[in-house]
């Protein structure tokens, strides 16, 4: 992690802080209007000597978003902005309401800037399953917390490597994108919808970039027609979704015939750490 | 003799020059202030449709002008992008690096000044808003230049001239 790249969207005076402390273990930086900062370093949160006022979280607001909130309006919408290194800013605010939807974030009382770190090679326990023989259409399963995203990331890598893969990254956690490029690695034959709904994104991949792969986050039982669809043409579907067991999520998205394309399940826990692999079903097709 | 009547030309010339100078300051304002609302017009197009981010769209407006007024988009186009500050501190540093080889009046940096107290803050529509006030005011005083150029340009321009006659003749 880049020290300078990330403390220099704050007050100078939690600036002067950051620099002398270890961020080695860094995992987030708080800033509440009129509150202490803190950081949450190794899973504790720790309040530091140092009050932000509203206007100093409007200040990092608009170094954060380059002072163009107008070109990072979609994701603000979603109370976030990703920034450069792929590390994301939560936001808290007032939101702006039009014919019921947000349509923009004012008066931020809340930016927590949470670091992305990429783990490398944290899916090679899975890529055998998935590869083995021939390429398998995927499904990881797991609580909240447990690593999906970064098992699923890394596979993207890994796949991406030789396959076209596409990501339909609706919240922009997959590949972080930033002023266009991934800012985390997701492969070098892997293309990237950002922020758009997997129920559009999917069928519009199928026909733009014509992916042997598609690749998704969290789907939910609004995404199964687009899948469905990805799967009618041949494409694999790697794809990750929360639950306990895979028979709880085939009820719960009402996955249907869908349920018998998935040849891999791979459930995760945190038995130990983030990312553990509980066991791999396979329902091998052939 | 003849060195008498070389003074008196360079003498002549002189004043011709500050009094032309003079009247250039008058016309160079009301081009300066015509760039500025076609800068702000472009600068609209880049935030309204192109969504380009604001370091971008100022260096990018910045590069499209012919007079000192790209300076104050070139310079804080580049401090937004390189430095980590907001968009008014940048835009001040933009109107400072260039005001010296401005012809605008302190009303008129009043004006852009104004104008970047709200850049870089809000939506696309407060975006817009901001640079249609200010393009409303810079209207409001272009025409008043016009009127100066119009009424002191060709009276600092004569100054100059009759300036150096007069000096010239009590000289000899």
């Amino acid at each position: 992690m880049n020290k300078e790249k990330i403390i220099r969207y704050f007050p100078e005076k939690l600036q002067r802080i950051l620099e002398a402390t270890d961020l080695s273990k860094l995992e987030e930086i708080r800033l509440r209007a009129g509150k202490r900062c803190a950081l949450g370093i190794d899973g504790n949160n720790i309040l530091l000597d140092c009050t932000a006022s509203q206007a100093e979280l409007e200040q990092t607001m608009q170094i954060i978003s380059r002072a163009s909130v107008y070109a990072y309006i979609e994701e603000i919408k979603n109370c976030f902005v990703t920034v450069e290194g792929g590390h994301r800013a939560g936001l808290c605010g007032r939101a702006v309401i039009s014919g019921g939807e947000i349509i923009n974030l004012i008066q931020i009382s809340g930016i927590n800037l949470r670091l992305a770190r990429q783990v490398v090679g944290c899916a090679d326990g899975v890529v055998r399953h998935v590869i083995g023989g021939r390429l398998k259409n995927t499904l990881i399963i797991s609580p909240p917390q447990c690593g999906k995203t970064t098992i699923l990331r890394d596979l993207a890598r890994t796949l991406g490597g030789s396959r076209r893969v596409s990501v339909i990254d609706e919240r922009g956690e997959i590949a972080a994108m930033h002023a266009g490029v991934p800012q985390l690695d997701v492969g070098e034959m892997t293309d990237v919808l950002d922020l758009c709904p997997k129920s559009v994104g999917i069928g519009l991949m199928l026909r733009s970039m014509s992916p042997e792969v598609v690749v998704t986050d969290e789907i939910s039982s609004g995404d199964i027609a687009a899948i469905t669809q990805a799967l009618s043409c041949g494409v694999k579907v790697i794809a990750t979704a929360h639950g306990d067991n895979f028979e709880q999520v085939r009820q719960r998205l009402k996955l249907g015939d869908v349920a018998g394309e998935f040849e891999c399940i791979v459930l995760l826990s945190r038995k130990n750490g983030a990312g553990t692999i509980e066991s791999v079903l396979k329902a091998d097709k052939a | 003799m003849l060195i008498k009547l070389l003074g008196c030309g360079i003498i002549m010339l002189c004043t011709a020059k500050i009094g032309f100078d003079k009247a250039g300051r008058f016309t160079r304002r009301v081009g300066e202030i015509r760039e500025l609302q076609t800068a702000l017009a472009a600068l609209k197009g880049e935030i309204g449709f192109a969504r380009t981010p604001m370091p971008e769209a100022l260096i990018k407006t910045g590069q499209r002008l012919k007079t000192a007024v790209a300076g104050i988009f070139s310079a804080s186009g580049e401090a937004l992008r390189t430095c980590d500050i907001t968009a008014g501190t940048a835009w001040e540093t933009g109107i400072d690096a260039s005001k010296k080889d401005l012809a605008l009046k302190e009303d008129d940096i009043y004006i852009i000044r104004s104008f970047g107290e709200l850049l870089g803050g809000g939506d696309v529509a407060g975006q817009l808003e901001n640079i249609d006030l200010a393009m409303a005011r810079l209207s409001v005083s272009e025409g008043e230049a016009i009127e100066d150029e119009r009424k002191h340009a060709r009276l600092y321009r004569t100054l100059g001239i009759i300036g150096g006659i007069v000096l010239a003749v009590i000289f000899i």
